[in-house]
C-alpha cells in the first residue's frame, strides 16, 4: 500500500465539503442569511459590531458547524476508515497501530475546522504526505 | 453495513443541525434594536478596492431595514450616521426605505450627518446629534449677478434662442 496522491486527497476534501455543506451548514443557511446580507466584508464587520446579539447568534453557528464537521470526519474515519470523499477516490485512513482509535480521528480532523489552520497544517504534505496533525496522531492516508 | 453507518451518520449530523438551528436563530430574543451603521460614502453598489475609502451600500441598507421590518422581535431601528453623504439615488433609496418603515427609526449623527447621510436622517423619527456633530449641507442653492439694466443704458440687447422658456431661469442678461 502506498500512501495516497495529493490530487486524490484534494478532491476527497472538496466531496466531503460538500457534503457538509448539504447535511450540516445548510439547515443554518436561514438563520445566517438573516444576519449576514451583504458580501462586503466591512460592513458585515461593522453590522456585527454593533449588534452583539447577532454576533454572538453568528459564533454560536459557527462552533456548532465546526463541531459537526468535525463529527462528520472522525465518525466516518473511526467507524469505516474512510469518508465519503475517501470512498469515492479509494483512500483511507490507516495508524501505526493495530486500530485506529476515535482520538486519533479527532486528533487529525481538529484543523479541518478551521481552513487557515488546514492550510498550514498541510504545509508538511507535499515532502512527507502526511498533515502536522497526521503526525500528531501517527496515521496516514493510503490508496 | 457501510452503506447504513453513512446513512445514520448523515441522519443524525443533520437532525443535529437541523435541531440546533433552532435554538440558535436569533427569533429567540425579543425586543431588540438594530444598529444599522451607516459610515463613508453612500453609494448604491460598493466598489471594491484595497484602498478603497470607506463606503455603504445602500443594497446593503435596504436589506438590513427588511429584516428589522419582517422580524417581529425587532422593536426599533437604530441609524449610526457618520458620513458625508454620498450618491443621489442610494441616498433617497434609503431615505424612502425609512420613511416607509412601520417601526420607529432613529438617526444618530456621530462626527458627521451631511447632504445624503442627512437626507437619511432627516426621514427617520427622532434625530440624535452631539452639539458639535457636522450635520445639514441639504438642499438647492443657486445665486447669479443681474446685469439687464447695465446692458440696457449701453444699447447691448439679449436675443434669446431657446427651446423651453426656463431653459435660460439663470442667465444674468434678462
Amino acid at each position: 500500500m502506498k500512501q495516497a496522491r495529493l490530487y486524490k486527497r484534494v478532491l476527497a476534501y472538496l466531496v466531503d465539503m460538500v457534503v457538509i455543506n448539504i447535511v450540516i451548514v445548510s439547515p443554518f443557511k436561514p438563520v445566517i442569511n438573516k444576519i449576514i446580507s451583504t458580501s462586503d466584508l466591512y460592513q458585515i464587520y461593522s453590522f456585527l459590531l454593533n449588534n452583539p446579539s447577532q454576533t454572538m447568534s453568528l459564533i454560536k453557528i459557527s462552533i456548532t458547524i465546526a463541531i459537526l464537521s468535525l463529527f462528520y470526519w472522525s465518525i466516518l474515519e473511526f467507524k469505516l476508515k474512510q469518508t465519503i470523499g475517501k470512498m469515492l477516490f479509494q483512500i483511507y485512513v490507516t495508524t501505526q497501530n493495530k486500530k485506529l482509535t476515535f482520538s486519533q480521528c479527532l486528533i487529525r480532523n481538529l484543523t479541518k475546522t478551521f481552513f487557515i489552520i488546514l492550510l498550514i497544517d498541510s504545509i508538511t504534505i507535499i515532502g512527507k504526505k502526511q498533515r502536522i496533525s497526521e503526525m500528531i496522531s501517527k496515521t496516514y492516508v493510503e490508496e | 453495513m457501510k452503506i447504513k453507518i453513512i446513512v445514520w451518520t448523515l441522519v443524525i449530523l443533520f437532525t443535529l443541525s437541523y435541531s440546533l438551528s433552532k435554538v440558535w436563530d436569533i427569533k429567540e430574543t425579543t425586543n431588540q434594536i438594530v444598529i444599522i451603521p451607516i459610515t463613508g460614502t453612500i453609494t448604491t453598489e460598493l466598489t471594491s478596492s484595497l484602498m478603497q475609502q470607506k463606503e455603504t451600500s445602500s443594497t446593503a441598507i435596504l436589506n438590513y431595514l427588511d429584516l428589522a421590518q419582517r422580524n417581529p422581535n425587532i422593536k426599533g431601528v437604530l441609524l449610526e450616521i457618520n458620513s458625508p453623504g454620498g450618491t443621489v439615488v442610494a441616498s433617497k433609496e434609503i431615505a424612502d426605505k425609512v420613511k416607509q418603515m412601520n417601526k420607529p427609526v432613529v438617526s444618530y449623527i456621530r462626527e458627521i450627518g451631511t447632504s445624503g447621510a442627512y437626507w437619511i436622517a432627516s426621514s427617520s423619527n427622532v434625530i440624535v446629534a452631539d452639539p458639535l456633530s457636522i450635520t445639514g449641507s441639504i438642499g438647492v442653492i443657486g445665486s447669479y449677478l443681474e446685469f439687464s439694466q447695465l446692458l440696457e443704458k449701453y444699447g447691448v440687447t439679449y436675443q434669446r434662442l431657446v427651446s423651453g422658456s426656463y431653459k435660460d431661469t439663470g442667465s444674468p442678461f434678462k
